[in-house]
């Protein structure tokens, strides 16, 4: 399926990540019943915050971690300038890098059983993906919808054969099933009304491998392969947030960091005591990574601790006292790392 | 010689029997139809999943079609078939454990799935409630005090 307007414009995720008795090769698998049928009671597994950060790996598991995904769009300021309020986005998620399930990727959908019940059955390549685009509070905005030849499905009758299914919700989209060998996936979004300010797109694909190869599994979770990520998208005309800086830089400073310790070497193979000096000092403060607050949160949640269970602490302890006959000396009160 | 014997029948006389304190079988106490209706779809969608507790090595063990099943399934059809009486009263007795000697609001079916700023710890699921006034919450918290009902 193609999708209209100039060059769809890419933004490349480096992502990599995550298996069951079955998977959801359909859309409406993901609005089924959990208990009644093999449904995922409306959870699109897409790795938002309203859903714990679930993603397919939730199912999907032991996945070796080699696909990424890439966001594409028909228009490039989606994500330069930002997106603007009422304007509708053709978005593509392309699965990146597969490899499962690529011997039977040249048969498209000329696989299964369906086409002749009589023939041996033929190993499908089932791919998939999820995906919904929520504010900062997590709440799921805009519109999603199918593309139907070149235009946003609109409220009459959607083809079965469109990429995309939209849960019943109207929250989150993923692959409808129609069609097999799918690597990219086309839907539309239209952004909603202004104000809402940053806008983060969370994604999941799932790199399928067709099963056990037969009918009786022509779909599982085993031995598939995974990615899911986050793509943060500003509003047009908003303050744009800057990169941080100031303080220490992380990641790209590494390589100062290196480059400075071979030149303090090499002022220490020299003499230089000065020069030595002020290099091992600079490569030190190259080495710093500036910790942001949302991160000290993570670092004082309570499974960043070593004993993070206070009551099986305190048994252990309780026990250990008995055992010994003493007691103190165990810990002090304090707030620990991370604290605010 | 007198004080080593001394010692030994005052250590004789130290020993007892120790008695456990009985503990009432949860499942005697936990209603299994409630469960059905009104905890098992929570664990079903929220809960059942592979790399959670529809893996068998979980303490908390959730069968679903399509998932995890009591049978390893020969088939997808199989897979999907509808649960056996055996694998909706494993799932009950399962849930039903976590309640052995525990207040209602320390049980973990209810504290652990929280978000910390609630109480709630170490869910590697994360937070599944939004609090204590989520509707599941609020529904498993009721079959565990027995204040349940199907409608």
């Amino acid at each position: 399926m193609k999708v209209a307007g100039g060059a769809m414009v890419a933004l490349g995720l480096a992502l990599g990540l995550a298996r069951t008795a079955a998977a959801f090769p359909t859309g409406e698998q993901f609005d089924g019943d959990a208990l009644k049928s093999d449904g995922g009671g409306g959870i699109p597994f897409d790795g938002a915050p309203r859903w714990s950060a679930h993603t397919c790996a939730t199912c999907h598991t032991d996945a070796p971690g080699q696909i990424g995904i890439e966001l594409q769009a028909d228009r490039a300021d989606l994500f330069t300038t930002g997106w603007t309020a009422g304007t509708a986005y053709h978005l593509r998620v392309v699965l990146q890098n597969e490899h499962e399930g690529l011997a039977a990727a040249g048969l498209g959908d000329q696989c299964g059983g369906a086409l002749d019940p009589t023939a041996p059955y033929k190993r499908c390549d089932y791919n998939g993906y999820a995906i919904e685009l929520d504010d900062d509070r997590g709440k799921p905005v805009g519109k999603l919808a199918p593309v139907v030849g070149t235009a946003c499905a609109g409220s009459g009758t959607v083809p079965s054969d469109v990429d995309t299914y939209v849960l019943k919700d109207g929250t989150a989209a993923m692959h409808n099933g129609a069609h097999m060998a799918q690597t990219h996936w086309d839907l539309c979004w239209t952004a909603p009304a202004a104000g809402v300010g940053v806008i983060t797109a969370y994604i999941a694909t799932v790199d399928g491998n067709g099963g056990d190869g037969t009918a009786n599994f022509p779909n599982d979770t085993v031995g598939d392969d995974v990615a899911a990520g986050a793509v943060p998208l500003a509003e047009s005309g908003a303050t744009v947030l800057t990169p941080q800086t100031g303080g220490c830089a992380a990641a790209s400073d590494a390589g100062l960091g290196l480059a400075l310790a071979i030149l303090a070497f090499a002022a220490l193979a020299r003499g230089h005591r000065r020069r030595l000096a002020i290099a091992l000092a600079l490569a030190t403060a190259g080495g710093c990574v500036h910790v942001h607050p949302r991160e000290r949160e993570t670092l004082a949640r309570r499974n960043m601790k070593f004993s993070p269970d206070t009551t099986e602490d305190e048994l252990d302890l309780h026990m250990q006292e008995a055992r010994e006959g003493s007691e103190g000396g165990y810990g002090t009160a304090g707030g620990g790392c991370g604290c605010n | 010689m007198l004080r080593a014997l001394s010692l030994v029948a005052l250590a004789l006389v130290s020993c007892g029997d120790v008695v456990n304190d009985p503990a009432i079988d949860p499942v005697t106490k936990l209603d299994e139809a409630v469960f059905k209706c009104s905890v098992e779809p929570i664990l079903a969608r929220q809960c059942s999943y592979n790399a959670c507790h529809g893996n068998p090595g979980s303490a908390l063990r959730v069968y679903t079609p399509g998932k995890l099943r009591a049978t390893p399934a020969a088939t997808i059809d199989d897979a999907i078939a509808p649960l056996t009486a055996a694998e909706e009263h494993a799932n009950y007795t399962s849930a039903s454990g976590f309640s052995l000697g525990t207040a209602a609001e320390d049980n973990y079916l209810l504290r652990k799935p929280l978000p910390a700023a609630t109480g709630g710890f170490e869910h590697k699921g994360g937070a599944i409630y939004t609090g204590p006034s989520d509707a599941q919450y609020q529904a498993i918290g009721a079959w565990l005090i027995g204040a349940g009902g199907c409608p």
